[in-house]
């Protein structure tokens, strides 16, 4: 996958959270102005990682369910999940390096696939 | 406010903050002929926008509101073509030939970049808010107002960008408590006319706040008017626009040098280290924070970086001989 998914409350449970890769959940919506900052990063990311790390799109706009339960309220919300589980949360904007440092981070932290 | 810019056009020159700086500095690149946007997020939402008279401005003898010389200052840099949008920009990528700035509303992209936010950013943190941001807290209504439908929250501030964000909260908030520091809100009559007839705003004057409480989520704040004793209110989401005295650095997000007092660091030509990223005004240090100084800054960094980009435009020029 070398592109960013988008992912509807129904798909989450199948796609995300039964995902075998980490996942970076971006809760995200059109009228966000931070939420843009952030979108091509993520697009570079999931480009260069994607064999490692999936990039998941949630537009809170159409899709509440999901970001309601993990009590999302302000966007851009980033959860980096590993089997079902918050690893970590990133609320609002970062910079690219600093963004890439915390995928990193969370990309060590999980056992690699074999 | 609502609408998302869709500017896909490249700019010379983007300047962040229209007060003195950078509608001076607008008013010197537009009328040399550059194509000029400002982007500020309100018109008393900075320094010379809330100072009640100007009596120190040369050549202005009669009386005169900040805000008032502003809008003279920005009408005039217009007159000679510059574009001004109401945003707030929340970041940049300035390491690049084209260089781009993030707003709250929309992208732009220019070539050259002048930073004029001035100091009347917050310094510290008030108790909660850090640990709540995201889980309530939060500085964009556009972004955010959603998640609070049909519930109660708290705005402080006292500009207009603080009513702005309060009004576009009623449309999906079921109420909305408006914390102004001050006596008085500072802002253009007919937009507190607009916030104090809405029937969802309870406007608190004079009043400090104290503390953003909850746990997992916001879940009160906690307050004081002058004279009364300190109130605790239940609210689901706090948005804060209160103003301070540091330089306004965090949308540049470390791509600038920033010197011990939290100011850019410039040349005598208002230059930052980054070749076409200026900085005037209130945002530098050693810097008498003063209507004129800023304006004159403006205009030295204006003029200058028409001779850097003519320049470079003549080496491309070159090339394509
Ligand atoms: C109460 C008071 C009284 C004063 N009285 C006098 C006086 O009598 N005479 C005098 O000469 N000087 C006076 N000064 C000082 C003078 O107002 C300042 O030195 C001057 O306004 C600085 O200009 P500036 O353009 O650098 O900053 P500002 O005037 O602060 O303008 C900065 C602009 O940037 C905008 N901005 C900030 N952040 C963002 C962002 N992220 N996105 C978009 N826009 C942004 C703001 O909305 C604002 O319009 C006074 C200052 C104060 C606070």
């Amino acid at each position: 996958m070398n592109e960013p998914v988008h992912i509807t409350d129904a798909e989450f449970d199948e796609k995300v959270l039964k995902s075998s890769l980490p996942v970076i959940v971006d809760f995200w919506a059109p009228w966000c102005g931070p939420c843009r900052m952030v979108a091509p990063i993520l697009d570079k990311i999931a480009k260069e990682m994607g064999d490692k790390v999936m990039v998941a799109k949630v537009n809170t706009d159409e899709n509440v369910e999901w970001a309601s339960k993990y009590g999302v309220r302000g966007i851009p919300t980033m959860l980096f999940m590993y089997n079902g589980e918050v690893v970590h949360s990133q609320v609002g904007a970062l910079p690219e390096p600093m963004l890439r440092d915390v995928v990193n981070k969370l990309l060590e932290a999980v056992p690699s696939e074999s | 406010m609502t609408t998302e810019t869709n500017d896909t056009s490249l700019y010379d020159v983007v300047i962040i903050g229209g007060g003195p700086a950078g509608a001076t500095a607008a008013l010197y690149t537009a009328r040399a002929g550059m194509k000029t946007l400002v982007l500020d997020k309100g018109l008393t939402a900075g320094a010379l926008g809330i100072t009640g008279k100007i009596a120190n401005y040369p050549g202005l003898t009669e009386e005169i509101s900040g805000a008032e010389l502003l809008e003279r200052m920005r009408d005039q840099a217009k007159s000679f073509g510059a574009a001004f949008i109401t945003d707030k920009v929340i970041g940049v990528i300035l390491n690049a030939e084209e260089k781009m700035v993030f707003g709250n509303q929309g992208t732009y992209n220019s070539r050259a970049v002048i930073v004029a936010t001035g100091s009347l950013g917050r310094g510290t943190h008030i108790k909660g808010e850090e640990e709540l941001l995201g889980k309530g807290v939060s500085y964009c209504a556009t972004c955010d107002a959603a998640f609070f439908k049909d519930q109660d929250v708290m705005v402080a501030g006292s500009s207009d960008e603080a009513i702005e964000e309060a009004l576009y909260l009623t449309r999906f908030a079921s109420r909305v408590l408006f914390l102004c520091p001050h006596e008085d809100l500072k802002a253009p009559q007919e937009l507190i006319d607009e916030l104090l007839e809405n029937p969802k705003v309870t406007l608190y004057r004079e009043t400090a706040l104290h503390e953003i409480i909850g746990t997992e989520q916001v879940e009160a704040v906690r307050f004081q008017q002058k004279g009364q004793t300190e109130e605790t209110l239940p609210i689901k989401g706090a948005f804060i626009y209160l103003q301070g005295g540091r330089p306004i650095t965090d949308f540049l997000q470390d791509q600038l040098e920033l010197n011990e007092g939290g100011c850019v660091v410039v040349d005598n030509e208002f230059q930052t280290a980054i070749p076409g990223v200026y900085a005037v005004g209130d945002v530098l240090c050693n810097h008498v924070k003063q209507v004129v100084i800023a304006a004159g800054e403006g205009a030295v960094a204006g003029m200058a970086l028409e001779k850097a980009l003519r320049g470079r435009r003549k080496i491309v020029v070159d090339w394509a001989k």
